[in-house]
């Protein structure tokens, strides 16, 4: 790959960098923290390409008007070409540029979401005030991990999640749980957390999963059913649906 | 020429962006689209931290002062450039330009590599991560270290016994040009060919994770449990094959609750010593002579010292 094809294709790689900073679609890749290295490393890309176009300009102006050849431009001599890799690069920026793949969702779930998000035991901190507090699905497993019998077990809460189909469901609970995706660096690492949905009323009775036309977001208020989310049950809390509301898709759509 | 090639595969992907969009919305596409350019995103800005500082290195770090800092004799530079990884807060993609610039600098061989295997292993901001991921097990940490320092260690002084120098592509040690050209255009101009040499094969890299990690079967991990052999080599195997960042792993390692410390140590110990991400990496930057031969030999060492420091941290435990 030739000098001016390098330089083009930094600009383009430093471009689609700045871009998905810009308009917020790194976080479906990425954790909020990494704005900063990621816009950082699309300037880079872009100076240093700038610097070498306006190298090459200057060194190329000087070559014509010593002797109007136009065979040897600057640089001739040194070994700047690039080997057939470096083509490799033009494939995330069309997948940035065209394309924007979408964040995981229950799509994904059973796939790489096989794995159950590490649950931390964090100490019972007192809920947050009012009614109904809304609290993350992470927290509300490590809580329920902490302490079975603890204050989300008593107290009611809001959780946001997507619809998937539930696994290995106690008796008593919907055919759907409620999930959410944790990601620790960026999406390759991403797994899920759950609960299963315990649902008296048939409130979600009718109520499927999210499918290939998209994800089904939905914030379930009620309380842990006590002792539930322990290693018996491998760490998935049943919450006790008090009601529940369709919700857009939050922003970030991970948790963290 | 490649210009034109470049905007014409610049034309033809726009003109052909619907198609493309619905080729990738199907299912198990559309996930490893998602982490394909996850890897790429999250790895990018520190591949260009590591050609960052691999140009500083070039551009105002003479090979002499590099010789006055290490030990001469490669034996005793292999430990001291192994803890020089343990200050410097790099992930695997960072490393690997800097490594290389070291060797372009005359660092020997034996004490590059051994740089390229701690940093991403051992330094402050991965021990901390793992401290984290397993608040009930504090000696994974120190477990974690001392795998990766051996790893480190062992594999830099064992090139030092079997390594040749013609394994490493020649146009490694082509010094930049001392020709008058002002030292920070050979700055940007190293980082410039770094970034595209390297970013080629990183990108390689992530496909091969992305797809590795919709392919991986979930029942991998199914019934490991009672099988500590199985779980080690399965783990050691997982660990190359999702080349997750060695900032992230130990999160996924935690998760992995059903299974023994000593296999999910396996994985934090090779994970940022080999994996096909890095290979590839490795392969741009020393040529495929030589990560043929590094990847296998690291990968044996790797295991080896997890399982040595994972059976005597862990005891009878792991």
């Amino acid at each position: 790959m030739s000098r001016d094809s390098q330089h083009v294709l930094l600009v383009l790689v430093g471009g689609v960098l700045v871009k998905i900073v810009a308009d917020g679609s790194y976080l479906r890749y990425v954790r909020p923290w990494s704005a900063v290295p990621v816009l950082a490393a699309g300037v880079v890309l872009i100076t240093v390409a700038v610097v070498g176009i306006v190298r090459d300009l200057r060194g190329r102006a000087v070559v014509d008007g010593h002797d109007h050849g136009d065979g040897a431009g600057p640089e001739a001599g040194h070994d700047s070409r690039a080997g057939p890799s470096a083509w490799m690069l033009v494939l995330p920026v069309l997948a940035l540029l065209l394309v924007v793949p979408p964040a995981l969702g229950s799509a994904a779930v059973g796939g790489v979401g096989a794995r159950a998000a590490p649950v931390s035991a964090v100490a019972d901190d007192p809920l947050p005030a009012g009614e109904a507090p809304a609290l993350g699905l992470l927290d509300v497993v490590s809580r329920a991990a902490a302490d079975p019998f603890g204050q989300v077990t008593t107290r009611e809460v809001t959780v946001t999640g997507f619809l998937v189909p539930a696994r290995h469901p106690p008796p008593g609970t919907a055919t759907v749980d409620l999930a959410r995706w944790v990601i620790t660096c960026c999406a390759a690492d991403a797994a899920t957390v759950r609960v299963h949905l315990a649902d008296p009323q048939g409130q979600l009775r009718d109520q499927g999963p999210g499918g290939p036309e998209g994800d089904r977001w939905v914030a379930v208020r009620g309380r842990v059913v006590a002792g539930t989310g322990t290693p018996a049950d491998g760490h998935v809390p049943t919450l006790a649906v008090t009601s529940w509301s369709p919700v857009a898709t939050p922003d970030p759509v991970y948790e963290y | 020429m490649s210009l034109v090639v470049l905007c014409a595969t610049l034309l033809v992907a726009t003109a052909l962006q619907g198609p493309l969009v619905r080729l990738l919305d199907v299912g198990v596409v559309r996930t490893a689209a998602t982490v394909f350019v996850a890897v790429c995103v999250q790895a990018l800005p520190f591949l260009v931290l590591g050609t960052l500082l691999s140009g500083a290195l070039a551009a105002w770090v003479s090979p002499a002062v590099l010789r006055r800092v290490l030990p001469r004799r490669p034996a005793l530079a292999v430990p001291v450039a192994g803890a020089a990884g343990l200050v410097l807060p790099g992930c695997e993609c960072a490393s690997v330009p800097v490594a290389r610039r070291l060797v372009a600098q005359g660092v020997p061989e034996a004490a590059a590599l051994a740089f390229l295997l701690a940093a991403p292993a051992i330094n402050p901001v991965v021990l901390v991560a793992t401290a984290v991921a397993f608040p009930d097990h504090p000696e994974m940490v120190g477990a974690r270290l001392l795998g990766s320092a051996a790893t480190a260690v062992g594999v830099g002084w064992l090139w030092t016994r079997v390594g040749r120098a013609e394994w490493i592509a020649a146009r490694v040690r082509r010094p930049p040009p001392d020709d008058g050209t002002p030292r920070w255009a050979v700055f940007a101009e190293t980082v410039r060919r770094d970034v595209v040499d390297a970013g080629g094969f990183l990108v390689v890299g992530g496909l091969a994770a992305a797809v590795m990690t919709v392919v991986v079967p979930a029942s991998w991990l199914d019934g490991l449990a009672g099988h500590l052999v199985l779980a080690c080599a399965v783990m050691a195997l997982l660990a190359v094959l999702l080349a997750l960042c060695s900032e992230a792993d130990a999160f996924v390692a935690a998760s992995l609750s059903t299974l023994p410390l000593l296999p999910r140590l396996v994985f934090l110990v090779v994970g940022p010593a080999v994996d096909v991400k890095l290979v590839a990496l490795q392969a741009g930057a020393f040529g495929k002579a030589f990560a043929a031969r590094f990847a296998p030999l690291t990968f044996v060492v790797a295991v080896t010292s997890a399982v040595v420091v994972g059976l005597v941290v862990f005891g009878g435990a792991g």
